[in-house]
């Protein structure tokens, strides 16, 4: 009943009509200003950490010691020591990461990142069946850092190396993982 | 209270809300949804409770969780039923979904109700996930690794999507306050805005009755859903309560593994509603990773979604709908395999079982040194009460400047792999002025003493027994250690029990705590290398406690090699 009252209404004061449609499209277009505005930065800010480097110094030239105890084909375990930058925070000299250093018999050093190409899990050496091994989705790794089996789309990732004075220093940095070409990140 | 009621109107939208027919009457066949409904607001109570101590930086997240799990009255409980109130939503979520496919309720007109269930059951998971990482300890921080390096699989957007949940490069603050605003913030708000549509349309709709009785028996057996289901609601949350309290009881809460360690080698495992997942990667060796985590989990998700487009049976019976009861069953059924699958992989893997019982000792000794107080770093820097890992730190960050330990280190003075030990000393006695001892310091005036292997051994011997100053050193040994000392003229330089020269250590309760102490305090005193000395005095560098915690630690090397 009402309904109808109101269409007559409206067919007998066009103006009306016009005029209501005008403020129903001018609210509509108003609000979403209002939201096109405010988004804009929201979503900035939202988005903008994905695009940068918020946590750093975790990369570079890294002194881990002296080249002289190392036993030949026996891989060592290093902790990489680093200051760490972590959004706001700075931290002190801090274990950032680790490497398995490896000498062979011509004293030549190969440094292995620790984390599996695959997915990132830290990889460890198991003396007893001599290979590498990830822990988390079980790829196995010889001695060479070659893939025996498992899931990890590449060889473990080498960093270089660099003998000065005695001293084995090693690049460390991070790679992409999950694909088959080593890319730093 | 009528004046209440002329000015809210308050009965009339209770009546509203709870005065709905229910076809074919109340069923027990229906609680799962109000369970849901239940389970969830327990998780909201429990979680506003936990975030009025909790803490979403890396620094501080641990020691918020530790605080809460042993330093809150209770604490321990909530936190607990908030971890199990996870995984009940899943199993209830299941259940629900699959009473409403049984019972063919994403039939048409119900397709949009069905649809917005998969939502929010991918927003319970997305729950568990975020959830998962904020302790930041071992356990969350690599098993939430795993997951964002899959949504860096994606082709494309892939870095780009990883970039945005992780908050940058890498895991750090930005990631933990991102999972806690999703956590807190956003699922929340989406899993309410889902249920508020699924309710909605289910009001609309109305409840889809068991198959078997017709149009009349059904209208004949209605009854309000208030009190008649909403009873046998209340009855069934009451059992997923009690459920729940009971496991928190036998598990004594929720576990809390030790801080999280970028530089570890953790086994992440995820959360157990997500094993099947981890364990379908298994099957998928390098490049067809993809395959197995991104491209078949989304083409299932799809497909779940499209449910009531893909079968479109008129009838409710589930027997004259086979193809989606068969689909729905094979597909449980491989997701129970690949999970009992993972389980068994792992009790039978004795690698795995070995470094599970290693993270359980160490979870512990972090909780426990976590009573002396957190220092401002945070999570990992609980370690440094321990006198063994600090002193440890202070050696490698101080001594191995000039001496080398271990294979690395510095080459200007003596080695100090097993420092005192046994073979260290007889060593030492047998030619000091090697490189691995004096030979790399200006100290060369010690010669070499060609001993028998007898005196050697008795010399040793004596000399570490001074090392323990409560103990009586036995006399006869004192009497031998006095006599080697004699024939062989160490009183010439050594001092012994107020005996001797004064140009090198004296030997008075060698390789005591106190005699170590001593030394590293002041080594260019006269009773340690005097003149010749060319190592810093650290008196001023360290406090007393690195002091205790750096002797404790040189102390070991002796003991352990022993």
């Amino acid at each position: 009943m009402n309904e109808h009252t109101y269409k007559k209404e409206s067919v007998h004061h066009s103006g009306e009509n016009g005029r209501r449609s005008f403020l129903k499209i001018c609210s509509v277009v108003l609000t979403s200003l209002i939201g096109i505005a405010y988004a804009i930065p929201l979503i900035r800010a939202f988005i903008s950490p994905a695009m940068q480097d918020t946590v750093t110094g975790s990369s570079g030239l890294f002194d881990i010691g002296n080249t002289n105890d190392c036993e030949v084909n026996v891989p060592r375990k290093v902790p990489i020591k680093g200051i760490k930058i972590d959004a706001w925070n700075k931290f002190p000299t801090t274990a950032i990461g680790a490497v398995w250093i490896l000498m062979d018999k011509d004293k030549k050093f190969t440094a292995f990142s620790t984390i599996c190409p695959h997915l990132g899990c830290g990889v460890d050496w198991d003396e007893d069946s001599g290979r590498f091994v990830c822990p988390c989705h079980d790829s196995y790794f010889d001695i060479e850092g070659n893939v025996l089996s498992g899931p990890s789309p590449r060889r473990l990732d080498t960093l270089e190396t660099e003998i000065k004075q005695g001293k084995l220093f090693v690049k460390y940095q991070k790679m992409k993982l999950g694909i088959s070409e080593k890319i730093p990140t | 209270m009528k004046w209440l009621e002329d000015r809210t109107g308050l009965n009339g939208l209770f009546d509203k809300f709870t005065d709905e027919p229910v076809e074919g009457g109340a069923k027990w066949s229906y609680v799962f949804g109000s369970a849901l409904v239940f389970v969830f607001i327990m998780q909201i109570v429990s979680g506003v409770i936990l975030a009025t101590c909790y803490s979403p930086s890396t620094t501080d997240a641990w020691g918020s969780v530790y605080y809460i799990q042993h330093k809150t009255f209770s604490g321990w409980f909530v936190r607990g039923m908030h971890n199990v109130g996870s995984s009940a939503m899943i199993v209830l979520a299941v259940l629900h979904m699959a009473q409403t496919l049984i019972f063919g309720a994403y039939r048409k007109p119900r397709e949009l109700n069905w649809i917005s269930g998969v939502f929010m059951l991918f927003i319970i998971l997305g729950f568990g996930l975020t959830g998962y990482l904020l302790p930041w300890d071992q356990k969350g921080y690599w098993a939430t690794q795993v997951a964002t390096s899959i949504m860096g699989l994606v082709p494309v957007i892939g870095e780009f999507v990883k970039g945005v949940i992780q908050g940058g490069n890498d895991y750090g603050n930005l990631t933990l306050t991102r999972f806690y605003s999703f956590h807190v913030f956003f699922l929340p708000a989406g899993l309410m805005a889902f249920m508020a549509i699924h309710i909605y349309l289910f009001r609309r709709h109305g409840v889809t009755p068991h198959w078997k009785p017709g149009e009349m028996e059904l209208k004949k057996k209605t009854q309000p859903f208030w009190p008649d289901q909403v009873f046998k609601d209340v009855i069934f949350a009451f059992i997923v309560f009690i459920s729940m309290v009971v496991v928190v009881l036998y598990m004594n809460g929720a576990e809390l593994q030790s801080p999280a360690d970028p530089s570890s080698n953790y086994i992440a495992r995820p959360e157990w509603y997500f094993l099947f997942l981890f364990q379908l990667l298994k099957y998928f060796e390098g490049e067809l990773e993809v395959v197995g985590a991104i491209i078949i989990p989304s083409i299932v998700a799809s497909l779940i979604i499209a449910l009531p487009f893909i079968f479109r049976s008129r009838s409710r019976s589930p027997l004259k709908r086979l193809p989606v009861m068969g689909s729905f069953g094979a597909c449980l059924a491989g997701v129970i395999f690949l999970t009992i699958m993972s389980s068994i992989s792992d009790s039978g893997n004795e690698r795995i079982i070995k470094q599970k019982e290693e993270s359980e000792k160490l979870a512990h000794v972090a909780i426990k040194l976590a009573a002396l107080g957190i220092p401002p770093q945070g999570g990992m820097a609980v370690f440094q009460n321990d006198p063994m890992y600090s002193g440890e730190q202070l050696f490698r960050q101080h001594c191995i400047i000039c001496h080398s330990f271990e294979g690395a280190g510095g080459n200007s003075a003596p080695d100090l792999t097993a420092y005192n030990s046994k073979p260290w000393l007889i060593g030492f006695m047998q030619d000091p002025n090697a490189p691995k001892y004096y030979g790399r310091t200006k100290i060369n005036v010690m010669p070499e003493y060609d001993l028998e292997k007898e005196d050697l051994s008795n010399l040793v011997e004596f000399l570490l027994a001074q090392a323990e100053p409560d103990k009586e050193i036995d006399p006869v040994l004192k009497e031998t250690g006095e006599m080697i000392l004699e024939e062989n003229e160490c009183y010439i330089c050594h001092t012994y029990d107020g005996y001797g020269g004064d140009t090198a250590p004296v030997l008075d309760n060698f390789a005591s705590d106190k005699w170590l102490r001593s030394m590293i305090e002041d080594p260019g005193q006269k009773e340690f290398f005097g003149k010749f000395n060319n190592m810093p005095a650290y008196k001023d560098k360290l406090s007393k406690q690195e002091m205790d915690n750096l002797v404790y630690f040189l102390q070991s090397l002796r003991k352990k090699s022993y």
